[in-house]
């Protein structure tokens, strides 16, 4: 799901803003490491594009 | 280069990730090209990058702030070169129209790569972690602006790609907006 990626990087961006740098970053390195689950998933997967 | 200057510099790299993040919009919403999964992933990395920037102007400076958009640079790069290696070969297509004779996704390694230069550039200058802030620093006029600008951006993600995948992985080559009838 890859709209909860966009939704932790708000929710890590608000944190910054609530002066919360700590949780802010913890969630944010979270989001990074299901990016990249994301893109592992996606670059080992059959890509259906017109080559 | 003071504190005050590198969060006016940030600031600047913000209002830079927030033009191209609404670039990639106008790709999508007039020209009515639908964003693939990496193509996605790289406005994650671009959001990370700005997000390294935006703790550099609510905490002030720091290396390891520096550190997280160095990190989203080179996540975002990874994944759109991925993207163009799938195209390389000459005669097997693209994915979206060219901007300027490249795609999307040679800009973004390019906006990735430049990002990364830039941030080595800023970390050589030690006098802005001097007066480290111990507190949040009150964001106000510009800084406080263009903070709330990309969060609307990023929030507008979370409902644009939830309308085009669901709750399930995105589509390799999406056309439609699953979600909508």
């Amino acid at each position: 799901m890859m709209a909860l990626l966009y939704m932790l990087i708000v929710v890590s961006m608000y944190l910054a803003y609530r002066g919360k740098r700590k949780s802010a970053i913890i969630l944010f390195f979270i989001t990074i490491a299901l990016s990249i689950f994301w893109f592992k998933y996606h670059i080992t997967d059959h890509l259906d594009i017109d080559l | 280069m003071n504190t005050s200057t590198a969060r006016t510099v940030n600031a600047a790299a913000i209002t830079g990730i927030c033009v191209v993040l609404l670039g990639a919009y106008g790709m999508q919403f007039i020209l009515h090209e639908f964003p693939c999964p990496l193509c996605l992933l790289q406005r994650v990395g671009m959001m990370g990058v700005a997000f390294g920037a935006m703790l550099n102007l609510k905490f002030g400076p720091r290396a390891g702030h520096y550190g997280i958009s160095l990190m989203s640079a080179l996540f975002g790069a990874s994944v759109s070169v991925r993207q163009i290696l799938l195209h390389i070969v000459p005669g097997t297509g693209a994915y979206g129209s060219p901007i300027l004779q490249l795609h999307l996704y040679t800009w973004a390694f390019i906006i990735f790569v430049i990002t990364a230069l830039i941030i080595s550039i800023l970390l050589m200058f030690d006098n802005q972690f001097e007066n480290r802030a111990d507190a949040p620093i009150a964001l106000r006029g510009y800084a406080k602006i263009i903070f709330m600008v990309m969060i609307v951006i990023a929030s507008a993600n979370i409902v644009t790609t939830f309308l085009e995948c669901g709750i399930k992985p995105c589509p390799d080559n999406p056309d439609r907006y699953i979600m909508l009838p």
